[in-house]
């Protein structure tokens, strides 16, 4: 048994953890300070009403304390995390064969340019602090869809419309990671996608951090304008080192009027990665937000996408998967706020925590005063595969007008000794069995992930199952 | 020439945009009692639901007239206060309100009358005992974990105390046992003696039928009345089942 | 000592502060009185007055800060069960006077000993000023201890009411309690289920109305192997009325076996009134099963159109619904007595508000 433990890890080390010597890179030293903020604006060539926000930032982030209710971040000394690093190689590239080796060879061994050509309509690469490739299909481009990154954007033709969204839905003020991230961010997405306009096959972003001690503070930007559609894919892994790592990312999704988004995320950080991401969207009128999220890797995660369901007749759908293994405490979730009348949640989560692992399922759902009609369904299932680890359901509901109808459910156990024996009767070998029901337990999120993506979260889950008997 | 009690004409219904009835016409006579028979996904459930004015059936086009009124669209209540009843599948469990208060406060909504408790109480001991049902279950919680012949019991208590000028009875769940089987007839026989009320019954199986004199077989297919008998039309279907009906 | 702001019924793992959901802030006037119930003794039970607390070291829902709230009590009434006893211990909360009084009372169940204890909490409609009691409770192997609260309070009294106890192997708590009247109600009640299949019962219903408040906190602390918990929870909130529920089922290691459930159904009648709910659980054992829902809102549609369809209607079916949410819970009541003068005091009330 311990022989296969071995063998395990080092699958999964193959599959995600390799890594590249830095080199012919630019970075700012470790730690954080107006200087460091500066340097790194210039680097970014910022507009000048971006640097100013940076600073401001930076003095939110200094006023403001870390969270007290979620899991420990003490081994998180922002002291030591270098906060920019990029390669000094031309910047974004249109073709693969332009991308410096070692960075190329990363993202083809995660198999980011094959699934570009097979199954999707633009792809992003962010290698570190910079987005080190950027490309969508003709076709698409040719919809009037804009894929590119934040700094070019900051600079072209929708230089305004950033100004007039960046960090609007997720102020600095919001709390102290969020203020970190409008202090140093760096790298990121900008899609646009006109009115009427749907995408048929997704576009994707893939975040990689290759250097120790780093951090990734990438800012996505989307907004679907009335009546459109699509579908955007995170993927995000990074190397195993001693040292902490960090990400604190933005998201901050626009969806339109009758227009319709579905954000699709597999994380699989390396566990020594402190996850303190903020996604958020706001939905107009009749409009859709939809996420599907997978939370598999970092030591320590704070996640829980928002949804403010601005406009009449508003809809959110989220579905998640968090697996917490060894060593990690991922508190993973969601918020809703029901602002419109007519408005709708639906919120599908399932949570499995093994070999001494914490997950935890933390919700909000709240009810304004005008949000007449509203409805909200809450369900959320937590699996024990030991008793070393542990599950906790957090759920928040707070409702503020009398014509809702709000429901909740919540479930944790562990796997049925008798469906276990029933498989293995059937000649499977009890571990194979254990995985054949986590996976199955997963399946609300892998059965909204397209197949490759399905195919490679049944892989993560199988590589953590494998090992966990005897 | 008798009076018509149910006029349906060109009833059209959706559930969830999606329309299940596609235009159905029926008519039944004060005191008649009718048959509904189709095979699975026809909308027989549908149609009971709709005459009692479940909100959540959406009438699109066509009329319901109940007792010369025109009552499409009405809601529940006041339809049931105008004498329609309906037997539900699976009725509800309501936790704190006995069986006995509930039958007793329906009654005095349907007659704007206070009720004696004794006289009720008389009343509703003598209709259990002719339903054989243990007295105990007055005091119960309506529903309440009841088993489901226990449910069906209550269902026909109440459409024995409510007396309806029109009783549906939603029969459609094929897999009653036998038991339930002649709970429902028994109460059908007693309905008719001593209401005297018309009976629209729907229905997949056929066993709560006989021993009953029926005036009139409608067979329900996709959401239309596709053919109308007699009483022989139910041994025919018995026999060789819908597939003359179908397209 | 001087007017306190005390931090009760904390949540048992804290979440995003703009909830305002973490805990409950209470202001605890300075120079409380001791208050003594009326009691009705029963044969069987032995009264006793201690200067201390015996249990002082049980934990209880208000939380760390509890013994804040009562440290002015200078007797507390302790009451032991030598026996099977099923008649009732009555303890009557007269709080009409409007002085800040606060109490504390224990109940002892030895081995294989049980008791029914009701206490009425009661004041004249425009009753005013502060109340706490504290309850503690000590169940042996084999015992159980059935607790029956009843509060009627007046429009202008604040009542801390703080619960806690332990079980020991085959112990069984029962907690009925009606929240029918008072301004700012806090109820905090914390039970050790420590021995080996221990049980833990607790049904409450509510009604809420004008610009009340009420917060609760109920913990079921699963240590011992194969405990049981069941927390139900019920109510109807009027008028600008606000209602915090929390309630957590902590399954801890080695608790292997345990199962917990617990449901809130809160029907919500006006358009101002606020709901906050929070139904927590806790899991660091494999062995468990847990569960939690709650609905919140309107009434479900398949009983609307059932109750419909036999007649009744929306208007009497929301406040017939509302009263069998407190009907339900005043059936379990093990005595007919106190069945009798809620079915009263609900009556008054719709008589008061008809005239």
């Amino acid at each position: 048994m311990s022989k296969e433990k071995t063998q395990v890890e080092d699958i999964d080390r193959s599959l995600y953890d390799f890594r590249y010597e830095e080199k012919d890179v630019f970075k700012v030293e470790e730690g954080l300070t107006p200087d460091i903020v500066r340097q790194i604006s210039k680097d970014r060539n910022d507009p000048d009403w971006m640097l100013e926000f940076r600073l401001k930032a930076l003095e939110i982030y200094n006023q403001m304390e870390v969270p007290e209710w979620g899991p420990s971040i003490e081994g998180l000394n922002m002291d030591n995390i270098v906060t920019y690093i990029r390669p000094k190689a031309e910047r974004m590239q249109k073709d693969w064969n332009d991308v410096p080796t070692d960075i190329k060879d990363t993202f083809e061994r995660l198999g980011i340019p094959q699934a570009e050509r097979a199954s999707l309509a633009g792809v992003g690469a962010q290698y570190d602090s910079e987005l080190v490739y950027h490309n969508v299909k003709d076709e698409v481009a040719a919809q009037g869809v804009i894929y590119t990154d934040v700094e070019s954007a900051l600079h072209g033709e929708y230089a305004d419309m950033i100004k007039e969204h960046f960090m609007k839905l997720v102020p600095p003020t919001d709390h102290k990671f969020a203020a970190l991230h409008g202090a140093v961010w760096s790298g990121g997405s900008f899609v646009y996608v006109p009115p009427g306009v749907k995408v048929e096959i997704p576009l994707q972003s893939y975040f990689r951090l290759n250097a120790a001690g780093a951090g990734q503070f990438e800012h996505t930007l989307i907004i679907v304008d009335e009546g459109a559609d699509l579908h955007f894919i995170e993927g995000c892994s990074a190397p195993k080192y001693n040292v902490a790592n960090l990400h604190a990312g933005c998201v901050e999704l626009f969806v339109g009027k009758n227009a319709k988004l579905r954000y699709s995320t597999i994380e699989n950080w390396s566990k020594n990665m402190y996850n303190l991401n903020t996604k958020r969207a706001r939905v107009e009128e009749g409009g859709k937000i939809e996420w599907v999220s997978g939370s598999f890797g970092s030591h320590v995660s704070y996640l829980y996408p928002m949804s403010v369901l601005q406009g009449d007749n508003s809809r959110c759908e989220f579905t998640g998967v968090t697996f917490a293994g060894h060593g990690q405490n991922l508190d993973t979730g969601t918020k809703v706020v029901h602002v419109g009348k007519n408005t709708s949640s639906y919120i599908n989560t399932r949570s499995i925590s093994k070999s001494d692992g914490i997950s935890t399922f933390r919700s909000a759902v709240v009810v304004g005063k005008n949000a007449k009609g509203s409805k909200s369904a809450v369900s959320c299932e937590s699996l024990m595969l030991d008793d070393i680890s542990r599950s906790d359901t957090i759920p928040a509901m707070d409702i503020r007008t009398d014509d809702v109808d709000i429901g909740h459910e919540a479930k944790i156990g562990r796997i049925s000794d008798d469906v276990v024996f029933y498989l293995m009767s059937r000649g499977m070998s009890e571990e194979d069995a254990r995985a054949l029901i986590v996976s199955g337990f997963a399946d609300n999120v892998s059965k909204e992930l397209p197949l490759e993506y399905a195919v490679e979260m049944n892989n993560l889950i199988r590589l953590e199952m494998k090992g966990s008997i005897g | 020439m008798a009076e018509q009690i149910l006029n349906v004409s060109g009833l059209k219904v959706t559930v969830e945009d999606k329309e299940i009835l596609h235009g159905l016409d029926l008519t039944l006579n004060a005191g008649e009692t009718h048959v509904i028979m189709g095979p699975n996904g026809a909308g027989k459930s549908t149609l009971g639901s709709t005459l009692m004015g479940d909100p959540r059936y959406v009438i699109t086009d066509g009329k319901v007239i109940f007792q010369g009124e025109d009552i499409t669209g009405e809601s529940a209540d006041k339809i049931s206060k105008k004498g329609m009843f309906l037997s539900f599948q699976n009725p509800v469990e309501v936790p704190g309100i006995t069986l006995s208060n509930f039958i007793r406060s329906a009654l005095e909504q349907k007659t704007g009358k206070h009720i004696r408790v004794w006289d009720f109480k008389k009343e509703l001991e003598q209709t259990m005992a002719i339903l054989n049902m243990d007295p105990s279950y007055a005091e119960r919680d309506l529903n309440v974990g009841f088993s489901g012949g226990e449910k069906k019991k209550a269902e026909i208590l109440q459409l024995l105390m409510l007396k309806p000028s029109l009783a549906i009875l939603d029969e459609t769940d094929s897999g009653l046992d036998v038991d339930a089987v002649r709970t429902v007839s028994e109460g059908i026989e007693v309905y008719k003696k001593t209401v005297g009320g018309a009976l629209l019954i729907i229905t997949h199986s056929t066993k709560i039928l006989e021993a009953l004199s029926v005036d009139a077989t409608h067979v329900l297919v996709d959401g239309k009345i596709v053919h109308n008998g007699d009483q022989s039309l139910i041994d025919d279907i018995n026999e060789n089942g819908f597939e003359r009906f179908l397209n | 000592m001087s007017e306190q702001t005390l931090t009760i019924n904390n949540l048992p793992a804290p979440t995003w502060n703009w909830l305002r959901m973490n805990d409950a802030t209470v202001r605890v006037p300075a120079e409380k009185l001791t208050y003594i119930a009326g009691d009705e003794v029963p044969a069987g039970i032995s009264k006793a007055v201690l200067d201390a607390p015996e249990l002082r070291e049980v934990v209880s829902g208000f939380g760390p800060q509890a013994a804040s709230v009562f440290d002015e009590v200078s007797e507390v009434v302790s009451y032991t069960t030598a026996g099977e006893v099923t008649d009732p211990i009555r303890l009557d909360y007269d709080f009409s006077e409007g002085a800040n009084s606060v109490n504390a009372i224990e109940l002892h169940a030895p081995e294989g000993c049980s008791m029914l204890v009701i206490q009425n909490f009661h004041s004249e409609k425009n009753g005013f000023g502060f109340a706490g009691v504290s309850t503690k409770y000590d169940i042996a192997k084999n015992a159980k201890i059935t607790l029956v609260q009843v509060q009627t309070l007046g429009d202008d009294l604040t009542f801390c009411n703080d619960i806690g106890g332990r079980c020991d192997e085959e112990g069984s708590f029962q907690l009925i309690q009606l929240v029918l009247a008072g301004k700012e109600t806090y109820i905090g009640s914390n039970t050790a289920l420590a021995g080996k299949r221990s049980d833990l019962q607790i049904n409450m219903a509510y009604i809420v109305e004008g610009n009340h408040v009420l917060d609760m906190n109920y913990v079921a602390d699963h240590t011992g192997k194969k405990t049981h918990c069941d927390i139900q929870a019920a109510g109807v909130l009027r008028n600008e009325a606000k209602k915090v529920f929390r309630g957590t089922i902590d399954f801890k290691r080695g608790c292997a076996g345990a199962t917990g459930s617990e449901i809130e159904d809160v029907l919500l009648m006006d358009e101002d009134v606020i709901n906050q709910t929070i139904p927590l659980i806790l899991c660091s054992e494999e062995d468990v099963e847990g569960t939690h829902g709650a609905t919140i809102g309107k009434l479900n549609e398949d009983l609307l159109f059932y109750l419909e369809s036999r007649g009744l209607a929306l208007r009497d079916i929301y406040e017939m619904m509302a009263r069998a949410r407190v009907d339900a819970v005043c059936n379990l009541i093990p005595d007919e007595a106190t069945r009798e003068w809620v079915m009263n005091y609900l009556g008054k009330e719709k008589e008061e508000e008809e005239s």
